[in-house]
């Protein structure tokens, strides 16, 4: 009884305490296309930093992590579908000018508006999640997004780093799938 | 101080807990937060280590806890306690210096003037790029002013008057490099300075940029920025139009002096790792004091560890000696140490083991000295039982005395036959003894003591009141004054019945030889007298004299051989021949005996039993009787049987017996008649005694009425006696 209590205060209340300072502030809207979800995703808590970081000189990585989750009542959520984008900013500050790199697309472009590097990172519009012709429209879905931030040009890939940095929630949202619309596309 | 001890054990049983408590609000501060920079495994390995110890502590709080009661527990904790105390306080005084010393340094490093220093490098390498693009923009800007460039579409390409144009702004606008595209960016033209060590591949041309095509599609110039591996270079394109149509690119490129842009890009560098290390100076310092807690945590728990195990090493044959000492306090003496080493402890151990032994020897003799003093004990119990129970049905009285005079023993018989008081018979002494009658015990004691002699032996008459006792007194010295005691054992027998039955033997004996030898002369005097009266009467001249006087002669010595038979029969009379005997019977002969007498009746002739010698008792109711018949009046017998006893009675209607002569009629030798012995009744008595009963005068007036009554059974140590 002694050692659970223990455990408890330990891993599960301290994580929680921490999560409880830490309340998100995003802006998640889904809709779909052609049989395609898209998802359009703003964080505002981030930009500060992410322009303070980009701004002093420093590389920054982000990467957008779209999961769809089958709703289940009476087990864990089962996911269906789990993509990754990732995004990055390498500023020159001797020029004053920003790379913005789309690490999925691969898509190069300079600015040398600070800002614009900072929302090319802050923000995700249109981002391709799932075909629809996945999904089941019995079923219940949603749409789980979390940011994943990095200082540098490339992310930490150690072992420790991906147990303990579990992103930032971007909220959930559940998917709306009109069963007509959907036929129709299929 | 009961107070200050339970403050302190309630302290030493609570302490693990609070260290417990620390430890976990030392978890939540190095707890990773979300936006930690630096090496987040640094708090992970604090967070278990901690985690670790908090384990240990807390393992180690609950044993404590429970076996806070032993001793050896509570100094293993406390030495555990103290040594890692000695660790920890020097490494926390050292942890708290340190970040001191670190927060100091990051405010020396990251110093306002340092911030402002690298803003203005970072200004200046930021200027020279940008008067750089400015030198470009306005060269651009006067090729397009001057309008002199040639008219592209008829002159063919390598055509002099294109060379010369482009080789003309080159050297104008010291570009290094001049291309010229045409509309499908497709290289027309190129002008370049050479330079030293310039091969082929420097000839090599870039294709388009996207600033390029941006200022195609803006239709002015634009200006660009690449960095290639030779170097930084700034680029400036310039579209070319002939009647509002694309007819040309120009494309000039100026190379940085690269140790300028070296020299930018290293200031860039710093700048930027400045501001990195800036932006994350908590983290920093969180690294720092993280590797720091690793450090003490891990000192602290390799001393907790060798604090462990030196103080069990320590505490282990403290224990061993305190659990030995339990199993001895318990009666066990076969506990015994193992010594395995040579320190004082192992010298402790061994001397203990000697000790046990030791101790084991000395309670085995013990043990057996108290087996033995048991039984001796028990064995004294018995004798001092038997002795107790020996004198207390012993006859004879004693006294135990010891040096001094005090009574150590005195058996009843002592007190009974001593006679003492009813009011005070306890004495512990001898010098108690201030009775008067006591007197002569006093007295042969002190003879006993003052002559200091062994034994003594006296016979003592003690009066008390109108008793008078005849004592055999016999002392005797136990042991001398070197022995563990020494006093006196004094031993009294009544003698009274033994000195007057010597006396009445003695007596007897007397009278015995008296009759005898006056008996012996009066047969002669007798026969000699008849003789003479027979021989001489007729040659008397009185013979009526001589006859008076032979006859008085004759019957006086009669009457004397009489006198003497009765006093022999006295005097040696036999002891009773005891059988049982009927009553009726009994009566019945003397009945015929006195059958001529009319005047005696006998009343009843009762049945039953008595245990006596017929022939005395005979003798004894004859002798009643005749006293009775010389009455001459009415004599009656008659006898009475009772539960206890047969009375036999003999009464007579004379005159009775006086008042003096009453007192004395038992008495030998007293008779009222004339010719009477005096001897008869005494007699009479004596043989009632004899048979344990008792001869009466229930009436000495008118009518006389004697009684004798026999017990019905012989008393018991009658019969011994008669064994």
């Amino acid at each position: 009884m002694f050692k659970t209590l223990t455990f408890s205060f330990v891993f599960l209340i301290f994580p929680f305490a921490y999560a409880a300072g830490d309340a998100p502030v995003e802006e998640t809207h889904v809709h779909i296309e052609k049989g395609v979800v898209y998802c359009d995703v703003q964080t505002f808590n981030q930009e500060a930093y992410i322009l303070k970081v980009i701004g002093s000189g420093s590389p920054m990585t982000v990467f957008w992590q779209f999961e769809v989750f089958q709703v289940r009542d009476y087990w864990l959520d089962k996911s269906v579908v789990s993509i990754r984008l990732g995004r990055q900013v390498i500023p020159d500050l001797v020029t004053q000018r920003w790379l913005m790199r789309d690490l999925s697309g691969g898509l190069v472009k300079y600015t040398s508006d600070a800002e614009e590097a900072m929302r090319f990172l802050t923000q995700m519009q249109h981002a391709a999640v799932v075909d629809v012709s996945v999904l089941d429209g019995a079923m219940n879905y949603t749409l789980e997004t979390k940011l994943f931030t990095h200082e540098g040009e490339s992310e930490d890939k150690s072992w420790w780093s991906s147990m303990t940095d579990w992103g930032e929630d971007m909220g959930s949202v559940s998917l709306q799938l009109p069963m007509t619309d959907n036929h129709e596309d299929k | 101080m009961k107070i200050n001890n339970a403050f302190v054990t309630f302290f030493m049983q609570t302490l693990p807990f609070m260290g417990a408590t620390v430890l976990c609000i030392l978890i939540y501060f190095v707890w990773p937060s979300v936006d930690h920079f630096g090496p987040v495994y640094l708090n992970w390995i604090n967070v278990g280590l901690l985690f670790s110890l908090l384990i240990f502590v807390l393992i180690f709080g609950i044993r404590h806890f429970k076996s806070s009661r032993k001793s050896s527990f509570n100094l293993r904790a406390k030495l555990v306690l103290v040594m890692v105390l000695m660790v920890l306080l020097p490494s926390l005084i050292l942890q708290v210096s340190a970040n001191q010393i670190i927060n100091k340094g990051f405010d020396v490093w990251f110093d306002v003037r340092v911030d402002t220093l690298l803003d203005k490098a970072m200004s200046l390498a930021q200027g020279f790029y940008a008067d750089i693009e400015e030198d470009m923009e306005l060269s651009l800007k006067q090729v397009i002013d001057t309008h002199d460039f040639p008219d592209l579409e008829p002159t063919p390409l390598g055509s002099l008057v294109l060379n010369q144009y482009m080789e003309k702004l080159l050297n104008k606008h010291g570009w290094g490099k001049l291309e010229l595209f045409d509309a499908s960016e497709r290289l027309i033209a190129t002008a370049q300075k050479t330079a030293r060590n310039q091969g082929l591949d420097d000839l090599k041309t870039q294709p388009v940029s996207d600033a390029g095509r941006l200022s195609i599609a803006l239709g002015r110039y634009t200006i660009d920025h690449d960095i290639r591996d030779d170097g930084e270079y700034v680029i400036g394109y310039l579209p070319l139009f002939a009647q509002r149509r694309l007819v040309g690119l120009f494309r000039a490129e100026v190379a940085l002096p690269e140790e300028v842009t070296a020299s930018a890009r290293s200031i860039e560098a710093d700048y930027r790792t400045y501001k990195e290390l800036d932006r994350h100076r908590q983290g920093i310092q969180d690294t720092f004091m993280n590797t720091l807690m690793i450090v003490m945590i891990f000192i602290v728990c390799v001393a907790g560890f060798f604090a462990v195990v030196f103080a069990r090493r320590l505490t282990t044959p403290v224990e061993e000696l305190a659990a030995a000492l339990e199993q001895v306090k318990a009666g066990d003496f076969d506990a015994l140490v193992e010594v395995n080493s040579t320190d004082e402890l192992g010298s402790l151990a061994q001397s203990f083991n000697s000790m046990i032994e030791r101790l084991k020897y000395n309670m085995q003799t013990l043990t057996e000295t108290q087996s033995e003093l048991t039984n001796a004990l028990v064995s004294s119990r018995q004798r001092q039982y038997v002795l107790e129970n020996l004198l207390a049905n012993l006859h004879s009285g004693v006294i135990l005395l010891d040096a001094s005079g005090e009574i150590r023993l005195m058996n009843h018989t002592c007190k009974a036959l001593l006679m003492f008081p009813e009011q005070g018979n306890e004495k512990a002494s001898i010098y108690d003894f201030s009775e008067v009658h006591l007197k002569a015990i006093l007295t042969f004691f002190e003879t006993l003591q003052t002559q200091r002699l062994e034994s003594l032996q006296t016979e003592l008459e003690l009066t008390y009141g109108l008793q008078t006792v005849k004592i055999l007194a016999r002392g005797t010295l136990l042991g001398s004054e070197d022995d563990v005691f020494s006093g006196w054992l004094l031993v009294f027998d009544d003698i009274t019945q033994l000195a007057d039955a010597q006396k009445h033997r003695a007596w007897a004996e007397v009278a015995q030889r008296l009759a005898h030898e006056i008996k012996n002369p009066l047969t002669p005097i007798k026969l000699s007298t008849e003789r003479v009266k027979r021989r001489f009467r007729d040659q008397v001249d009185n013979v009526d004299v001589f006859d008076t006087c032979t006859d008085a002669v004759i019957n006086q010595v009669e009457r004397l051989q009489r006198l003497l038979a009765d006093f022999s029969n006295l005097a040696t009379l036999p002891q009773p021949n005891m059988e049982t005997v009927s009553i009726s019977s009994l009566l019945q002969e003397l009945k015929e005996l006195y059958s001529p007498y009319p005047n005696l009746t006998f009343e009843g002739m009762p049945d039953g039993e008595v245990f006596c010698d017929p022939d005395q008792i005979r003798q004894v109711l004859i002798n009643l009787i005749d006293n009775a018949l010389a009455t001459q009046a009415h004599v009656r017998v008659y006898v009475e049987v009772t539960d206890k006893d047969t009375r036999f009675y003999v009464q007579d209607d004379g005159q009775g017996i006086d008042e003096s002569a009453k007192e004395h009629i038992f008495e030998p030798y007293f008779s009222t008649k004339a010719e009477g012995s005096g001897l008869g009744l005494a007699i009479a008595q004596r043989i009632s005694e004899e048979h344990h009963g008792q001869l009466l005068l229930l009436s000495a007036a008118s009518p006389t009425r004697f009684c004798m009554w026999l017990p019905h059974t012989q008393p018991h140590h009658s019969r011994e006696d008669e064994a």
